[in-house]
């Protein structure tokens, strides 16, 4: 374990940082390398979230392209601008794209910046093993987009219902690339929670208890137990499936015995709790903005953390409401049509204390509290036709039109967009050191609620006049004409206000007003500690005696306290995180042609596979690394 | 209170307002032939019914949380100047939680109630009624509906016809992939998964061609896999059961004689025609083809246009469907094409 913060007293003549040159079987770690190395081999948890984030953003903007592209096709009725199978890759990746590369690791983005800080900690429990998640993320990231370049991307939709992805009806490599990606996808998931997990249970500043964390980190917490209980049932599937297509099993071959609903058990089992994954880490940043921006504490603290958990825990308790069409059985249906509605209860519980910690407080309205409060505004009405689907006998007809897209998008653009973006303009000073423009945030803001809420909200009034989803076209007869008009010139808009929030990034990351280290007057640990933070975070690590303490410490005069001269142990970069990712990649890019050529494709397999082996070897066997820093000679060094 | 601040506010509920009214009072934004606002027959009726409850419960919600979050924010807004005023510190309130729980369970006991209600209902035909239902089987092929009338011994594609009045006992069942039998204004949907009999039932009250989709994602062309439901009076149905029946008519003119000859050297591997000779299964069933209203899965009138730029070009007309003639090296001249078309639209 490489992180340790051990404190050494140092003597007044020391440099201000001293290389720890211990050097293992294959060598030292790299020293400060330079420039894009420093990127590519960095273990700190800030630079690998703001590389998640920017990797996010750029994923982001490909599946908005990709439904920009969508929304062309659908403007007007039989037009041919995208026709059959390539309109069905383009939604597939759409899906898939944002679900698993555009909103998880911005999430994750967030999970790795300010977690840590949160909580007092100098940076997460396994820092390589965070490295690691990011470059395999990466490569299964990059995986799923050559696709497009290597004879056609996934076309089974993002639920890739079985027996639509199986060999006999998906010639071609398209799903090959779905299955491998999506399993190295959900190997970087799965380290990145274990890693987060451990943090936030071991890693908190002294007298942290578990009551007095963030909710934010109690979000994060929750997401990870959620990301580790819910991949391992995808992957027996995509593994399933894998055997299915390369090695001619028959797990989901009924003509052979096998059984195609089983697939979309699996999916689903997975795939709800997914939906959680994506809305409860949003959920966590607005109950961080909101109690900043009212100058109060979050209303019903422990009742949000709670609410939190047991919505965490019913997601594993309803996963058949996506299956209420599939013949399960009245008594099943009316079964996961009830647990279904309770969900209603706990998340009506935030929103009852969200809107209670408003109330009386003294409400600043800049963008992050604007965004904030959409999420409330809008999540709210994607939960409304939520409840709508929970009733299985309405859903019999809602199931898979688009009052299900309109409902999705609401929860997902309006919910966790919204909040995400709230979250990105929230700590975009800290990550920075400037504030982002807020005449320039105000009509990015507007631009986003109003084409957003004129994208969406259409798409219920198709979705009731009966238009199917994953369509590609319609008559002009059946009524969806207008709306599919309106619906595709209002996606312009929203996607013009992604535009301009970037281009506000861009801009106020040059010339933005400077920060400081608490702009908002914030309540967490995070704003105690300069913006930009030093590589280690906290000069010395304080004392936690409340929840919000860094507000109680200001409201009652203490200060944070000051390095006093010991040295703190700052971990070396490493190589092999990004070997392993690399390795992985060449793996997987492989065992997607064992069945065109089993010789080539397993010795590229084999070869990829020995490059992960390697990489592994040498992570366990390279020397600790790493600086002991005195922050009392570094400060200023990082600013 | 601040004017600027009340016209933002008024401005940001006029835009959602007007945004949510229009378009759910835009002129035949919610009676299209696919809709499911407007029903027919009691299955649809009943999940209506389901629906409005819930729109009920959600919109007394919206009202209510709605009301107060607005109000929350425009309350308390921070003066000018006072930016940084510390309001009095409120962690939350037991007994406020609490109520609100038990009026949000209150709540869903009033959606859940009906909702168990119509499941059960629209679960099977009413026992009573079981003797006068009609039983159909409907496959679901790659990408079109097969349609079986057990009882009937009848087989025909695309286009369903009922009588009026009756319970229509529908099994379906997939020949291939997922697809999900959906007709609005009768039913909701119900999946066709591989190896899985999955039952529905639906009954048409007033005589009416009803639009159908298959709704669960099948490939290429699962936008172009469409149907009909032909509700009809008891009359017109029985007299197209004795129809469907009968053998195919056979060929009288030199075009039709022609057509059909051509038909036996290839169409017939997977079309069938009752009489013929032609026993394929792989597509639709042809015998009585000259009736049918619609070409290629409900995509298409069916008249000679279309029928002739359909032989001409099915891969064109409906992407990736399994009647590909250059894979199977079959090449139709216009003649043909004018022989076919003459054979195809006798069979009435």
């Amino acid at each position: 374990m490489a992180t340790h913060t051990d404190v050494v007293t140092t003597p007044d003549h020391a440099p201000a940082a001293l290389v720890v040159g211990e050097a293992g079987i294959l060598g030292p770690r790299p020293t400060s390398p330079k420039g894009i190395w420093d990127w590519m081999t960095t273990i700190d948890h800030k630079k690998i979230g703001i590389m998640y984030g920017l990797f996010a953003l750029a994923f982001i903007v490909l599946g908005g392209v990709e439904a920009l592209l969508i929304r062309v096709q659908l403007a007007i009725p039989n037009n041919n601008f995208l026709v059959g199978d390539i309109y069905n890759q383009m939604f597939t990746m759409h899906g898939t794209t944002m679900i698993f590369l555009g909103v998880m690791p911005l999430t994750a983005a967030f999970f790795n910046y300010i977690v840590p800080l949160q909580i007092g900690a100098r940076d997460v429990a396994f820092p390589r093993l965070n490295a690691f998640s990011l470059w395999v993320f990466v490569a299964g990231a990059l995986l799923l987009n050559l696709s497009w370049f290597l004879g056609g991307a996934p076309n089974g939709a993002w639920v890739g219902y079985a027996p639509i992805t199986s060999p006999q009806f998906n010639v071609g490599h398209n799903s090959d690339f779905w299955i491998m990606g999506l399993l190295v996808l959900g190997i970087a998931s799965v380290a990145a929670s274990l890693n987060f997990f451990t943090t936030i249970i071991n890693m908190r500043a002294p007298g942290m208890s578990l009551m007095r964390m963030p909710v934010f980190v109690w979000m994060t917490l929750v997401t990870n137990v959620l990301i580790l209980l819910a991949f391992p049932p995808i992957t027996i599937a995509l593994v399933q499936l894998l055997m299915d297509r390369t090695f001619g099993a028959n797990f989901f071959n009924y003509a052979k015995g096998g059984m195609p609903i089983m697939w979309q058990h699996w999916f689903w089992v997975f795939g709800h709790p997914e939906v959680y994954i994506l809305i409860l880490p949003p959920m966590g940043i607005v109950s961080e903005i909101l109690p900043t921006f009212s100058r109060k504490p979050l209303y019903g603290y422990p009742l949000i953390v709670f609410s939190g958990a047991f919505i965490g825990f019913m997601g594993f308790a309803v996963w058949s409401h996506h299956m209420f069409t599939a013949g399960m059985g009245v008594v099943a249906v009316l079964a996961f049509s009830i647990t279904t509605s309770i969900i209603a209860v706990p998340t009506g519980v935030k929103i009852f204390n969200w809107i209670g910690t408003l109330w009386g407080g003294n409400i600043r309205t800049e963008t992050p509290m604007l965004y904030a409060l959409s999420f409330i505004a809008m999540f709210t009405i994607g939960g409304f036709s939520g409840i709508m689907h929970s009733a299985a006998a309405a859903d019999y007809q809602q199931h898979d039109t688009y009052f299900i897209v309109a409902h999705f998008h609401y929860v997902l653009i309006g919910g966790a967009i919204s909040g995400l973006l709230a979250g990105l303009s929230y700590w975009f000073p800290k990550i920075t050191g400037r504030i982002l423009n807020e005449k320039l945030g105000l009509v990015a803001f507007w631009t986003f609620f109003v084409g957003f809420n004129a994208t969406f909200f259409p798409m219920h009034i198709l979705g009731l006049n009966g238009m199917p989803r994953r369509i590609y076209n319609y008559e002009a007869n059946m009524g969806f004409n207008f709306w599919n008009a309106f619906v595709s010139v209002s996606a312009f808009v929203l996607a013009f206000s992604f535009l301009l929030f970037f281009i506000n990034m861009a801009y106020s990351y040059f010339k933005g007003k400077e920060a400081g280290n608490d702009p908002w007057d914030g309540r967490t640990l995070e704003w105690a500690i300069p913006s930009p933070p030093p590589v280690y975070n906290f000069e010395a690590i304080p004392e936690v005696t409340h929840l919000d303490d860094f507000w109680h410490k200001k409201q009652t005069g203490q200060p944070m306290p000051t390095a006093n001269g010991e040295r703190i142990h700052m971990p070396g970069a490493s190589y092999y995180p990004l070997v392993i990712g690399f390795g992985m990649f060449v793996m997987s890019l492989s065992s997607i042609y064992l069945t065109d050529n089993m010789l080539a494709a397993g010795g590229g397999a084999v070869i990829g596979f020995l490059i992960l082996l390697f990489g592994i070897y040498g992570w366990a066997l390279e020397g600790p690394g790493g600086e002991m820093l005195d922050p009392t000679k570094e400060r200023g060094a990082y600013n | 209170m601040n004017a600027s601040r009340l016209i933002q506010t008024v401005l940001v509920s006029a835009f959602l307002i007007g945004l949510y009214f229009v378009s759910l009072f835009y002129p035949g934004g919610l009676d299209g032939p696919q809709s499911f606002m407007v029903t027919n027959g009691p299955v649809a009726a009943q999940q209506k019914t389901v629906f409005w409850y819930t729109v009920g419960v959600s919109l007394f919600l919206m009202v209510a949380v709605g009301g107060v979050f607005l109000y929350a924010i425009f309350k308390f807004r921070a003066k000018p100047g006072e930016d940084f005023k510390v309001p009095e510190q409120t962690h939350g309130s037991t007994k406020v939680e609490l109520a609100l729980i038990l009026v949000s369970c209150a709540l869903l006991l009033v959606i859940a109630i009906p909702n168990a209600q119509a499941l059960f209902f629209v679960d099977k035909v009413p026992a009573a009624r079981e003797a006068e239902a009609i039983k159909v089987v409907a496959i679901g092929h790659q990408w079109w509906w097969e349609f079986q009338y057990p009882d009937l011994g009848i087989t025909t594609a695309n286009e369903l016809h009922v009588p009026v009045g009756k319970p229509i006992d529908v099994e379906v069942r997939s020949a291939d992939v997922l697809h999900s039998f959906w007709v609005p204004r009768l039913a909701g949907k119900m999946d066709a998964i591989p190896g899985q009999v999955n039952k529905m039932w639906f009954q048409a009250d007033t005589p009416d061609k009803y639009y159908g989709h298959c709704t669960e994602y099948c490939g290429d062309s699962h936008a172009n896999m469409r149907f009909f439901v032909m509700a009809e009076d008891q009359d017109t149905f029985d007299k197209w059961v004795r129809n469907e029946k009968k053998d195919a008519v056979k060929p009288a003119s030199v075009e039709e004689v022609n057509g059909q000859r051509l038909f036996m050297q290839g169409c017939n591997s997977c079309h069938a025609i009752q009489g013929s000779g032609a026993m394929g299964v792989v597509g639709p069933n042809l015998s009585h083809f000259g009736q049918r209203t619609s070409l290629a899965a409900g995509l298409f009138t069916n008249d000679t246009e279309h029928l002739t730029k359909w032989l001409e070009d099915p891969q064109g007309m409906k992407p990736g469907n399994l009647m590909n003639l250059k894979q199977v090296n079959m090449v139709l001249s216009n003649s043909d094409i004018k022989n076919l078309t003459a054979y195809l639209q006798s069979l009435k």
